[in-house]
């Protein structure tokens, strides 16, 4: 006789309960018993977790972006809605995982922290260095090396004066970061298209730095015009142990 | 498209949409950039009141097709006989619940029994389920995994 395994799409209608009775009853039965069948239904299970952890942070912005282009009047709805979606997610979850790959240090600040930044753009991959320019919709992921503290933010100031907390993203305070000299920060994001000089600070410390007083510094900054965020590698009154930063000028892209 | 629709469809089906796509591309990458698209295509093509079983068919059908393609695009070709299993026919029903084999007899099919083939035999849906997510009528849906099972047969007979 043989045995009619719960099938992938099965298991996924399990999850969103759009199973007819009989047909739930049957796979959670059989769910009961058949280790294969739970197997596979970890695999999903793993899969919906690495989804709503990693990439729906990452990759709801450039959807969101796509989305603009095709049909403007509701691009306010969609972004609203896909920004509360990785305002959840990032609430609720926070990135576990990171595709790593082998990165140079590109400014090495006070404290030791070292911290490197890696852009996509398309299907090529290229490393930062100090005053590269970038352009809205590359996509752009962090490291540190030299890390002595627990806690870790990465926060910015555009070329419009808009902070924005990169790591975690949209948090409100740093996080806490892998042990090791060489950290990972998880996920990427997608730059948007502000013209102008962004000013970026890996800020590292040995307790959790409340993100407001960052913000107010780099506005302050910003406040300064051009040439003082190009030329400000430290920012003062902020308790970090370390700061490590990155200036990109941001284009238009045609 | 209401706002809350948008924000319902992605939270609830994306991981789904995420995991088909990463059994049939093998790639996390590739099965992000697959479920972007995936959703991009909903979003253009979402009107009208669909309930929610609908409208997980329907997405599942985009994703295949997005995937499918993907892999088609990749110009993945015909299986080399010699990378495939060497069995006995007789046991063509039992191979084809092996998912990974699914997908490689798919690239030396033609287009349209991939999409069927994929969700019947991987994806494990119903011949009136893939009817439903494909948009076709259950006979078609007979007809197409007749000619892939024939196609697969004769593709492992070679190796047998």
């Amino acid at each position: 006789m043989t045995v009619q395994h719960a099938s992938p799409y099965q298991l996924e209608a399990l999850r969103v309960a759009t199973l007819d009775r009989d047909e739930e009853l049957r796979v959670r039965t059989h769910l009961a018993s058949c280790l294969p069948c739970r197997r596979l239904a970890s695999e999903i299970d793993e899969a919906h977790l690495y989804f709503t952890q990693d990439v729906a942070p990452r990759t709801s912005f450039a959807v969101e972006r796509r989305l603009s282009r095709w049909r403007r009047p509701l691009r306010g709805a969609i972004a609203g809605s896909l920004l509360s979606l990785v305002a959840l997610f990032v609430v609720i979850l926070r990135p576990h995982r990171d595709a790593s790959a082998p990165i140079e240090p590109v400014f090495i600040a006070k404290g030791g922290a070292v911290m490197s930044v890696i852009a996509k753009r398309g299907t090529n991959q290229f490393e930062v260095h100090d005053g590269d320019a970038l352009a809205g919709g590359d996509e752009i992921r962090f490291r540190l090396a030299g890390v002595t503290g627990r806690y870790a933010i990465v926060i910015s100031v555009d070329g419009n004066g808009t902070t924005t907390v990169y790591w975690p993203f949209a948090g409100t305070h740093s996080a806490p970061i892998g042990a090791g000299s060489g950290v990972a920060l998880g996920g990427s994001v997608v730059l948007d298209g502000s013209p102008g000089p962004e000013r970026i600070f890996g800020l590292v410390s040995d307790a959790p730095i409340d993100a407001q007083p960052v913000v107010g510094a780099l506005q302050r900054l910003h406040a300064a015009g051009p040439s003082a965020v190009r030329a400000t590698t430290h920012l003062d009154g902020v308790p970090a142990a370390a700061q490590s930063t990155i200036l990109v000028e941001k284009k238009t892209m045609k | 498209m209401p706002r809350a629709r948008v924000t319902g469809l992605y939270f609830q089906h994306g991981p789904a949409i995420f995991s088909l796509c990463r059994r049939l591309l093998r790639d996390d990458v590739a099965a992000e950039d697959a479920t972007q698209e995936t959703f991009i295509r909903v979003y253009r093509h979402l009107d009208g009141a669909r309930d929610a079983k609908e409208i997980q068919a329907w997405i599942y059908r985009i994703a295949t097709n997005y995937c499918l393609n993907e892999i088609r695009d990749r110009k993945n070709r015909p299986v080399p006989s010699e990378t495939l299993p060497e069995i006995a026919v007789e046991s063509l029903e039992a191979l084809l619940g092996d998912r990974e084999l699914v997908r490689r007899i798919l690239s030396s099919v033609p287009e349209n029994q991939r999409v069927i083939a994929w969700l019947h035999h991987a994806e494990g849906m119903t011949q009136d389920e893939v009817a439903a997510v494909v948009g076709v009528s259950r006979r078609t849906v007979v007809t197409r995994l007749a000619e892939f099972e024939d196609a697969a047969a004769r593709l492992l007979r070679r190796v047998a």
